[in-house]
């Protein structure tokens, strides 16, 4: 496989995700805040806030709740909008045309087609639910369609090594996001019932909602929430499963190479053990060093891998 | 003007100016297209626009399409316009085009051949010497250099036109990267999902197998002492208007497709770089123009290219196709002089004719074409993709004082023909929902390897949708059909 | 038979390391019936071996590949040369007329295109008014070649920087000025003209004869008469290359020459120091 291709198909999967939980995130934080019990969140501008806040952007005086709905979704000159994000992935697959299945360059195509040519009066108005749930939509389509139609050997391998990093990249700014959401809310002084709405929000945005509950069969409260997205193995949205996916794919790639501590197996190795045989008690007073320390490794493991296979 | 059939062909208005290739004087359809003449006519108008829409959505979502470049915008996707209307070829028509392509074909090989090594038809005066050593497309690269298998063609594109007479002409070779074929093959992947029916009643010749066709042309001309050559396609890139085609091709032939810096010469040998190291490559099909593939010889400006690309082609170690230097040979003001060169390599009487053309360079035919611009096409003789050719009739006169001063101020870069007739088609324009005569030409593909050659039967037919134009490129809004030849 | 011992240096730094590069370097001097090449050696800093190949005219070159990130790149090459003696006084045996006809015979034009057509860097302008003598058989082709080298010599000023390597002649007409390549493209461009095939050299001048442009990689032009073959000129000397010519390659003009030719990856601006030692033992 060439450097290049694999390079596309890496960013490609990245991108992919990317979008995918971004979408989520806007969508999840913009429609639970419609009814939260909360008065700090009932106040748009901190909904808005933690939006653009997942978005990367900061700058926010004079701007409409429209003005935020576009940023994130339709803004072609916003690199981290979810358009950007979908053109990138579909650039990507159009430069690693032939690497993939005719199946799954077509459905990326057309998704991305769909997006593109989205109205965006509709989308201001009326559609961003229904546009937030075409990006859902599609992303199952390629996820079958990059495990249906493709051989399990390199090609394969390495766009889920890049959703699986770009996974947990997530993650973490999703959880960094929330928590930053619950700092705000706590220092005002809230029931535990009203928090739970916020545990509840964190994980409807990763998707976890529903797997929590069958897990716990409580309501959430930190501890478990934090638990069952860092640390539980079994959960697709969780850290410690995502890294295990890292790991899974990397192997096929690197071919049990020597277990020199230098390597990218090595390291990818060092971190999924970490994870595995961590307990809540262990992180509870430090999270955000925890994630910050983790995000780091991902991304420095990232750029190696980049620098071993995927520079041309 | 005529009636016909009862049907979504009853609109259809004859044009006597033009030859018709569907339909006779009496307006019946002719023979070999009256079975499908009849199967059009039993759709009606909302069946017939469904499926044309369906077929449009699904080249769209495939991806078939090409970028138009405009300055200071954002790249315009469009699909290049598919007509459902399949053009017919009967069969005996077809076999003296054939040979005819392949005589052509084999000819202008033999005459890079020459022009590279001992220029016999030049001191034979046959072709004049400086049109050769004027051309900025005759390498000093290729001189004295024999290509593997003595193969410079390797794929050739020859475009032909039906004139008012019924008979085809030539228009042009196109020796460099002639593209389009890939548009032959999934125009008829379309036409088969969407009117399977059609090929009930009629037999045409398979298309399918092209790209084996090529894979073993390019196979046959590895270099020697490679035992299972590495062939890839170079292309420009995904902003190349044609990188469907490049990647269509390297995925039907199941090879990588890689771009100029994926690739890298060590020791005159040249490598693509994997994800587990380098890879010798062997074969290389180029979408590359001569100029840009090496910038430690040509171009130093290009980003596309491979350093010392040339110097392990020339050492033997790499074969490309097709070889760099053959635009000497499809330069426009050399094209009047191909049925002499094939009698003098071949020594055989052309097969297909020659469009009569001028040459501003000669005095005396310059002064023909300034007085008579009205009545001619005038093109310059290296440029590609329909630009810059201008239509006499279509002249306001400030523009043929325009055109006068351009030819004057370089002949050497005009040559003149006189307006050809190209022969129309029943075509289904979108606008007013009806089948309109429109003008089409026929673009052939003909392969050439090691002691082997493949023509694809058919080819692929442009139509000019812009009624009345004359000029039927992908980027002046063309489009194409299925091209048949009966069985 | 003369012996010289020559060295050509040549160091690249870049402020910013280039991703990767390829060099094509032609500064071997070229092995003939008048010259061989003794005790070759060269290096590269970069500890690549060189891959030694033919240019399409049939000259040495060397190529690196350098696919790893660097900063500094050096080669330098020595040699020993032995020149044949060469008498510059040649006497061809045939007459103005017959000379006149065979140069402008299709099959000689034909057979020395390359060096009868004009490139970008020997074009002469539309119009000039310098009066360049012309060749119309009256005398031998030699003979012309003598007083056009003189002519070239007079014309021009010998003025280091005051050209690059790409200017036009038009504008080397204009400024009157030029080194040594400027004058071997004037001396091809006014032969061509005259349909006398003319071809660029490059190669090394002795340095303790006195000659002008020794500091560099010096040009001159070498051109085709009848019976006589292929004769060296040297206007910027106003002389007939003789043994203190140490001739490296020769093509269509200078860019057919280039000592060294770069394609790098890279973003920054780079500083080069060349230099050229030949000294005449």
């Amino acid at each position: 496989m060439l450097s290049r291709v694999a390079n596309n198909l890496y960013w490609m999967g990245r991108y992919i995700e990317r979008a995918e939980h971004f979408a989520r995130y806007s969508r999840v934080q913009y429609f639970s805040s419609l009814d939260a019990p909360i008065l700090k969140t009932y106040d748009r501008n901190f909904v808005l806030e933690s939006i653009l806040y997942m978005a990367g952007i900061f700058d926010m005086e004079n701007i409409t709740e429209k003005d935020v709905l576009f940023k994130i979704g339709l803004d072609l000159q916003n690199s981290n909008s979810i358009i950007s994000n979908i053109t990138f992935a579909r650039e990507n697959a159009r430069g690693a045309r032939n690497a993939i299945s005719t199946d799954l360059w077509e459905s990326i195509n057309k998704y991305y087609h769909l997006v593109t040519s989205y109205p965006q009066d509709t989308y201001l108005s009326t559609g961003f639910y229904d546009f937030t749930q075409l990006i859902l939509d599609q992303t199952s389509i390629l996820s079958s369609k990059i495990y249906g139609t493709l051989m399990h050997d390199g090609e394969w391998a390495i766009i889920l090594i890049g959703m699986y990093i770009e996974r947990v990249i997530q993650i973490i700014r999703i959880i960094n996001s929330k928590l930053h959401d619950i700092y705000k809310i706590e220092q005002a002084g809230h029931s535990v019932t009203e928090m739970s709405f916020e545990w509840t929000t964190m994980l409807r945005c990763m998707e976890a909602f529903d797997m929590n509950k069958k897990f716990y069969r409580t309501i959430p409260n930190r501890e478990q929430v934090m638990e069952f997205l860092l640390l539980n193995p079994h959960c697709p949205r969780s850290i410690a499963y995502s890294l295990n996916g890292i790991r899974r794919y990397e192997e096929k790639i690197s071919r049990n190479e020597s277990r020199d501590s230098n390597t990218i197996s090595f390291k990818i190795g060092k971190l999924v053990e970490q994870f595995r045989y961590l307990s809540f008690d262990e992180y509870k007073d430090d999270i955000y060093g925890l994630l910050n320390n983790t995000q780091d490794k991902v991304i420095e493991i990232g750029s190696e891998f980049e620098k071993k296979y995927l520079s041309f | 003007m005529k009636q016909h059939l009862k049907g979504i062909l009853d609109s259809y208005r004859q044009e006597d100016a033009h030859y018709d290739e569907v339909f006779q004087t009496s307006g019946e359809p002719k023979e070999h297209y009256r079975s499908i003449v009849e199967t059009f006519n039993q759709f009606s108008l909302t069946d017939f626009e469904r499926i044309n829409n369906d077929v449009k959505t699904s080249f769209f979502n495939q991806g078939i399409t090409f970028a138009v470049y405009a300055e200071d915008k954002k790249p315009d996707e469009r699909i290049f316009p598919f007509d459902l209307f399949p053009r017919i070829i009967p069969s005996q028509e077809w076999m003296q085009l054939e040979r005819g392509v392949i005589q052509r074909n084999k000819a202008i090989n033999y005459f890079l051949d020459d022009l590279y090594h001992k220029k016999l038809i030049l001191k034979d005066k046959i072709v004049p010497a400086d049109l050769i050593f004027s051309s900025k497309n005759y390498l000093k690269e290729m001189v004295d250099f024999k290509p593997e298998g003595g193969i410079y063609t390797h794929i050739s594109g020859t475009d032909l036109i039906k004139h008012t007479d019924g008979q085809y002409y030539i228009l042009e070779d196109n020796l460099r990267c002639p593209s389009g074929v890939s548009y032959v093959l999934s125009n008829r992947v379309a036409l088969k999902k969407s009117l399977f029916d059609l090929f009930t009643k009629l037999k045409t010749k398979t298309i399918y197998q092209y790209p084996e066709e090529l894979l073993e042309i390019l196979k046959s001309v590895k270099p020697k002492n490679t035992e299972v050559p590495t062939i890839v396609v170079v292309t420009p890139g995904m902003y190349n208007s044609a990188y469907f085609e490049h990647s269509f091709l390297a995925q039907k032939m199941g090879i990588p497709l890689v771009e100029g810096r994926d690739l890298f010469v060590e020791k005159n040998f040249v490598y693509m770089k994997t994800i587990f190291g380098p890879t010798r490559v062997d074969v290389i099909y180029r979408r590359v123009d001569d100029e840009f593939i090496d910038p430690l010889c040509f171009r130093k400006d290009s980003m596309l290219g491979v350093p010392g690309l040339m110097n392990a082609y020339r050492a033997g170690n790499v074969t490309l196709a097709n070889a760099p230097g053959t635009g000497v040979a499809d330069d426009k003001a050399v094209y009047h002089y191909v049925p002499d060169i094939i009698k003098y390599y071949l020594n055989e009487e052309p097969i297909l004719n020659n469009v009569l053309t001028y040459h501003c360079e000669k005095e005396s035919e310059c002064k023909y074409v300034l007085e008579n611009i009205d009545q001619l096409v005038v093109k310059p003789v290296d440029e590609s993709g329909g630009y810059g050719i201008t239509i006499g009739t279509t002249l306001t006169r400030e523009q043929i004082e325009e055109v006068k001063v351009r030819i004057k101020s370089n002949p050497r870069k005009y040559i003149a023909q006189p307006i050809m007739s190209l022969s129309v088609h029943a075509t289904f324009i979108e606008e007013s929902k009806e089948f309109e005569p429109r003008h089409i030409d026929l673009r052939t593909f003909c392969l050439m390897g090691k002691d082997k050659e493949y023509i694809l039967k058919g080819g692929l037919t442009r139509v000019a949708l812009k009624k009345g134009n004359l000029i039927v490129n992908s980027s002046q809004g063309g489009g194409s059909k299925d091209t048949w030849v009966l069985d | 038979m003369h012996e010289f011992f020559l060295e050509y240096f040549i160091e690249n730094k870049y402020e910013s390391p280039v991703r990767k590069a390829n060099f094509q370097l032609l500064v071997i001097p070229d092995s003939n019936s008048q010259q061989k090449v003794l005790d070759l050696k060269f290096f590269c800093s970069e500890d690549q071996e060189a891959h030694r190949s033919k240019n399409i005219f049939g000259f040495d070159t060397l190529n690196y590949y350098i696919g790893k990130p660097f900063t500094e790149f050096m080669f330098k090459l020595t040699a020993k040369i032995l020149k044949e003696d060469i008498n510059p006084f040649y006497l061809s045996p045939l007459d103005p007329a017959t000379e006149f006809e065979l140069i402008y015979s299709l099959d000689f034009q034909i057979d020395n295109y390359l060096f009868l057509q004009p490139t970008q860097l020997t074009r002469m302008p539309a119009e000039t008014e310098i009066p360049f003598p012309a060749y119309a058989g009256e005398i031998q082709i030699f003979d012309y070649l003598v007083s056009l080298n003189s002519f070239i010599f007079q014309l021009l000023v010998y003025s280091p920087e005051s050209t690059d390597v790409n200017t036009p002649i038009e504008e080397v007409l204009k400024i009157r000025r030029g080194v040594c390549q400027d004058y071997a493209h004037l001396f091809i461009s006014v032969c061509r003209q005259n349909k006398i095939p003319a071809r660029y050299v490059s190669g090394y001048l002795d340095q303790g004869a006195g000659f002008v442009g020794t500091g560099q990689l010096h040009a001159w032009v070498e051109t085709l008469i009848p019976e006589l073959g292929w004769i060296g000129f040297d206007s910027t000397n106003d002389l007939l290359a003789d043994h203190h010519y140490i001739k490296i390659a020769h093509g269509t003009d200078f860019t057919d020459c280039s000592p060294i030719i770069g394609v790098l990856e890279s973003a920054g601006m780079q500083k080069s120091i060349h230099s050229v030692t030949v000294t005449n033992q």
